[in-house]
C-alpha cells in the first residue's frame, strides 16, 4: 500500500488482501499490530490498527456513505466520532434529548402525558426527504444497504402560492386540473410537461472519465480538428474543470464532430444500401491555416426502398438514424470527404463491407432544444410560461433554491423537474420523496455498517486532537487522539474537526421542530414536504421549507406530529424569518428553534490530503448533499461515482 | 408441520474473537475454518429452522466488527426478536464482556427480545475457565436459554438455534406491511412529468 499518495482503484484488490478488522487481536491478526505509529518523526501508540488508506471524521450522513464507498473498493477506513451517537449533525434524537439539546427542562411525567413515550421519539436535527430516484437511492440501492432498512413514501408535495398551500401537478392531465395553474397556462404547461417527460439526456460521459482519459480524448480531438490547439489542452482542462460538458459542447459546436462519438456498424451484402446521402458542411468560413482537415462529412439525407419497397439492410438494422453521419467505409475514415466520395467508396468496395455511423454531435430529429447552449429563461420563454408557473416550476419541482437559475443552461433545470416526475409514485407514493423509517440517522448507520461489512473500523466516543500534517509537503499524514495515532493517505470529515483556516462559513442556518397534535391543513396523510418559494414570502430572498412527518414512519407516537421549518438566514432575527410556514401548522404544541452555522472547505483537498464536506443546507431533499458526496468522490479518484451499476457484489 | 413461516431477526453480540461468526457458519453452511476470516461483505445470513408446528426463518445479522469499539448502531439492535450472546469458555474476560453485551442489550433492544448465552469452544474442555455452573445460574435467574456450544464440532449449535426458535411467539408481525421494498427493478420511463 506504499507508494502513491492518493488511493487508486488498482489498491482495492491488495487493500482486501490486507483487510483486517480484528487486528487488536494479535492471535487472529496473522501479522502483528506494529508497537508504535510514526509519524514526523514522532513515536505514538496505534489507534485502532495505527495504519488505514483513509480516516473518516465524524458519522454524518455524507461522512458514513464516502466511508462505506471507499471501503467496498477495497480501501482499508477508520472512522471516528466524538459523540456517543451517530449521525453526528444529523442525528435524530428522543424527545428527552430533543429537549435537552435545545436547553428546555425536561419534566418526563409531563412530557410523556403531553406527547407519548420519549423513546417512540426520532427527531431529526436536520431535516430532509429522499427523492424517490435520486442519487442517494441510486447509492443505497447500490450498495445494498437497502436490505438493513425500511422505507417508507411521504404523502404529499405541496408548494406554497399567495397565502395558500397547492398540490403540485404532475402529470400532464394534473397540469390541466391543477387549480394552482391559471386557466391561460394550462395549455403551456401541458407541452411543457410533455417535453420534460420524452427529454432524452444526451450520453454526457465527460464526467465519468478520469482527467488523464478526458485529456486524452481532447488531445486527439484536437490533433483531427485543429492540431495547433493541442498545446492549450491542459489550461482548457484546468479552465473547465468543473464544466466539461460546456467544454465539449463548445467544442462540438465548433467542429461539428462529436467528441465523444457513439458508432454503430452496419454490414451490408450484395444490393444496394438503400441509403440517400448527401454532403454536409461541418464547418463554415475557417481558413485552412486555422482549422483542421474535416470541413464536410456525408450524412444520411433519407432512407430508400428497394423495387419492392422494401426496406434496405442498414434502415433494417433499426441502429441507423437521418442525420447520422457515415465516418467509415471498411474501416476507412470517411470524414471530411464528399458524397461523391462515399458513393464511389462503396461503389467499388467488395461485399459484405463494414459501414460505420456516427450519432452527430447534436440531432435535431430527437432534440427539440440544445438545452446546453440555452437559458431555462429563454426555455420558459419558447412554453409561454408566465411567472407564477415558473416559480412553482424551478422551486417546488425542480428544487432551485433561489432564481439564479434562470440564467443558467437549461439541461440540469430540465432534468430536475425530469427526476420529480419518475420519482412520483416510483414505489407506490403519492409524492416523490422517501423517507426512512426510524429516522435519518438510519442512513449513517447503515452506510457505516456497509464500511463494516467491508473491513471498516468505527471508533465512537473519540475526540481528534490533531490532524498531523506533513510540514515538507503539506498533506495530512494522519490523526492523533490522545497519545494514540494512526497514519492514513487521506482524511475526510466535517469541518469541525480541521483546523479552522480549512474551512469558510458560508451562512447559518435556522430550524425549527415543531410538535403537533394535527396534521397541516390542507394537506393529507400524516406527511408532507411544503415549499415556500421566496417571492410568495415577506422579504426573503432564499425559500423556506417546511416537512412533517408521523408516526406511520415511526418517528414519533400516533397523534402527533413533527413539523420542522427551515430555510437560510438573511437577517438577525432568522425564526421570524419562518413565520409563514408557523402560520401553516397552526396549534403548535411545543417548539424548538435552533440556529447553525454552516461550512465549506476552502478547496478540493486534493493539495492537503484533507477532504472536508460541507454543512448540510436549508433544503428538506438530499440533491446538495448528494452532490457534495460525488464531489468528494472525485476529488479522491478523479472520476465520476457511476451510480448506474451495482458497487457491491449482490447476494441473494 | 404447519406452513406458516415465521421470520426473524437475530443479532449476534459478544466480545471480539469469541467465535460469534464461525458460529453463524457452522449454523448456516455446517462448515467450519479454524482462522475465520472476520465477516466481509455479508450483509446478514439466513437459515430456516423448521419446528412440529412452524417454521421460523432466522436473517442473523453478524456486528461486522463493529462490537470492537462499543459501536454498534441503533439499527443493529432494532426489530430484533432475538440476541445470541457468545463468548469463549476458555477465556473468564469474554464472559464479564457477555453479562455486560446482555445489559447493553436490556437497554437498547425490545424488552420482549429473546436472550440466549453460547459458551462457544466447550470442544477445548482442559482450557476452561469458566465453569457451567456459575453460567447456568445466571441464565436461570435471568430467564436466558444456555447452551454450551463448539463450532469446531458443532456440538449444541443447532439446538441452541432451535431453542431459540422454539421459544420466539409466533404472532403475526404487525407493521411490516407498511414498510416497503426499495430497489432497482421498476421501469423508469412510464413515469410522467410536469
Amino acid at each position: 500500500m506504499e507508494g502513491e499518495a492518493a488511493p487508486s482503484a488498482d489498491q482495492a484488490a491488495n487493500a482486501m488482501a490486507n483487510l483486517n478488522v480484528d487486528a487488536g487481536e494479535q492471535e487472529q491478526a496473522g501479522e502483528p499490530t506494529p508497537p508504535k505509529v510514526e509519524l514526523n518523526g514522532t513515536s505514538y501508540k496505534p489507534l485502532a490498527d495505527g495504519d488505514y488508506d483513509a480516516i473518516v471524521l465524524s458519522t454524518g450522513l455524507k461522512e458514513c456513505v464516502l466511508a462505506g464507498l471507499l471501503s467496498v473498493r477495497g480501501m482499508r477506513v477508520l472512522q471516528i466520532d466524538r459523540n456517543a451517537y451517530y449521525g453526528g449533525h444529523c442525528a435524530s434524537l428522543n424527545l428527552k434529548e430533543l429537549y435537552e439539546k435545545h436547553n428546555k427542562p425536561f419534566d418526563q411525567n409531563a412530557a410523556e402525558q403531553r406527547f407519548g413515550r420519549s423513546r417512540d421519539y426520532c427527531v431529526d436535527m436536520v431535516p430532509k426527504l429522499l427523492m424517490a430516484n435520486g442519487k442517494l437511492v441510486k447509492m443505497l440501492i447500490q450498495t445494498d444497504v437497502t436490505r438493513y432498512m425500511d422505507f417508507n413514501g411521504i404523502a404529499g408535495s405541496y408548494v406554497f402560492n399567495s397565502g395558500k398551500v397547492y398540490k403540485l401537478p404532475v402529470t400532464p392531465t394534473e397540469a390541466l386540473t391543477s387549480s394552482l395553474v391559471s386557466l391561460f397556462q394550462k395549455n403551456a404547461l401541458r407541452k411543457f410537461a410533455e417535453f420534460v417527460r420524452t427529454y432524452k439526456c444526451p450520453k454526457r460521459v465527460a464526467d465519468t472519465l478520469s482527467k488523464e482519459e478526458f485529456r486524452a480524448a481532447l488531445v486527439q480531438y484536437f490533433e483531427t480538428h485543429n492540431p495547433t490547439k493541442v498545446s492549450e489542452v491542459d489550461a482548457l482542462i484546468e479552465r473547465f474543470d468543473t464544466k466539461r460538458e460546456t467544454l465539449v459542447g463548445a467544442m462540438e459546436k465548433k467542429y461539428g464532430l462529436p467528441v465523444f462519438p457513439e458508432s454503430t456498424d452496419v454490414e451490408v451484402g450484395p444490393g444496394p444500401v438503400g441509403i440517400v446521402v448527401k454532403t454536409r458542411t461541418v464547418k463554415k468560413g475557417v481558413a485552412p491555416e486555422q482549422g483542421g482537415p474535416i470541413k464536410t462529412v456525408v450524412s444520411v439525407e433519407a432512407f430508400q426502398g428497394d423495387a419492392n419497397n422494401q426496406a434496405g439492410p442498414v434502415q433494417a438494422s433499426n441502429r441507423v438514424a437521418v442525420g447520422d453521419i457515415l465516418s467509415h467505409i471498411n474501416g476507412t475514415s470517411m470524414l471530411g470527404k464528399t458524397d461523391e466520395d462515399v458513393k464511389e467508396a462503396i461503389r467499388s468496395a467488395a461485399r459484405p463491407l463494414k459501414i460505420t455511423f456516427m450519432k452527430p454531435a447534436f440531432d435535431p430529429s430527437t432534440q427539440k432544444y440544445d438545452l446546453l447552449n440555452m437559458t431555462m429563461r429563454e426555455l420558459y420563454a419558447k412554453f409561454g410560461l408566465d411567472e407564477t408557473t415558473q416559480n412553482f416550476l424551478g422551486h417546488a419541482m425542480a428544487l432551485q433554491t433561489d432564481d439564479s437559475y434562470l440564467d443558467k443552461p437549461a439541461e440540469p433545470t430540465v432534468l430536475a423537474c425530469q427526476l420529480y416526475g419518475r420519482s412520483v409514485g416510483r414505489y407506490g407514493q403519492d409524492s416523490p420523496y422517501l423517507y426512512p423509517n426510524y429516522g435519518l440517522s438510519s442512513l449513517p448507520e447503515g452506510f457505516s455498517r456497509l464500511s463494516a461489512i467491508y473491513g471498516g473500523t468505527v471508533m465512537l466516543r473519540h475526540d481528534v486532537d490533531e490532524i498531523i500534517m506533513d510540514p515538507s509537503t503539506g498533506e495530512a499524514v494522519g490523526v492523533r487522539v490522545g497519545d494514540c495515532a494512526a497514519k492514513a493517505k487521506i482524511i475526510i470529515g466535517d469541518a469541525s474537526y480541521f483546523p479552522p483556516q480549512m474551512s469558510r462559513k458560508t451562512g447559518s442556518v435556522v430550524r425549527s421542530v415543531c410538535l403537533l397534535k394535527k396534521p397541516i391543513k390542507s394537506t393529507v396523510g400524516d406527511s408532507c414536504q411544503v415549499i415556500l418559494p421566496a417571492k410568495h414570502l415577506l422579504n426573503k430572498k432564499q425559500d423556506v421549507y417546511l416537512s412533517e412527518l408521523g408516526a406511520s414512519l415511526h418517528v414519533c407516537p400516533r397523534g402527533v406530529n413533527v413539523a420542522i421549518a427551515s430555510t437560510t438566514v438573511e437577517t438577525n432575527e432568522p425564526v421570524a424569518e419562518l413565520r409563514q410556514a408557523f402560520d401553516l401548522m397552526g396549534d403548535i404544541a411545543e417548539r424548538f428553534d435552533s440556529v447553525t452555522d454552516t461550512f465549506a472547505p476552502v478547496d478540493d483537498g486534493t493539495k492537503t490530503k484533507c477532504f472536508i464536506v460541507s454543512s448540510l443546507d436549508a433544503t428538506s431533499h438530499f440533491m446538495s448533499a448528494a452532490e457534495d458526496i460525488e464531489r468528494i468522490y472525485r476529488a479522491i479518484f478523479g472520476k465520476q461515482l457511476n451510480l448506474d451499476e451495482k458497487l457491491v457484489e449482490s447476494q441473494q | 408441520m404447519s406452513g406458516k413461516t415465521h421470520h426473524s431477526k437475530l443479532v449476534l453480540l459478544g466480545d471480539t474473537a469469541v467465535g460469534k461468526s464461525c458460529l453463524v457458519v457452522r449454523f448456516v453452511r455446517d462448515e467450519f475454518f479454524e482462522f475465520q476470516e472476520p465477516t466481509i461483505g455479508a450483509a446478514f445470513l439466513t437459515q430456516t429452522v423448521t419446528l412440529d408446528d412452524a417454521t421460523v426463518k432466522f436473517e442473523i445479522w453478524d456486528t461486522a466488527g463493529q462490537e470492537r469499539y462499543r459501536s454498534l448502531a441503533p439499527m443493529y439492535y432494532r426489530g430484533a426478536s432475538a440476541a445470541v450472546v457468545v463468548y469463549d469458555m476458555t477465556n473468564r474476560e469474554s464472559y464479564d464482556g457477555a453479562k455486560s453485551w446482555i445489559t447493553e442489550l436490556q437497554r437498547r433492544g425490545d424488552p420482549n427480545v429473546i436472550l440466549a448465552l453460547a459458551g462457544n469452544k466447550v470442544d477445548n474442555e482442559e482450557q476452561r475457565q469458566v465453569p457451567k455452573e456459575e453460567v447456568q445460574e445466571y441464565a436461570n435467574e435471568n430467564g436466558i436459554v444456555f447452551f454450551e456450544t463448539s463450532a469446531k464440532t458443532a456440538q449444541n449449535v443447532r439446538e441452541l438455534f432451535v431453542e431459540i426458535a422454539n421459544k420466539l411467539p409466533k404472532t403475526e408481525q404487525a407493521d411490516e406491511a407498511s414498510a416497503f421494498p426499495v430497489t432497482d427493478d421498476v421501469s423508469e420511463e412510464k413515469r410522467g412529468c410536469c
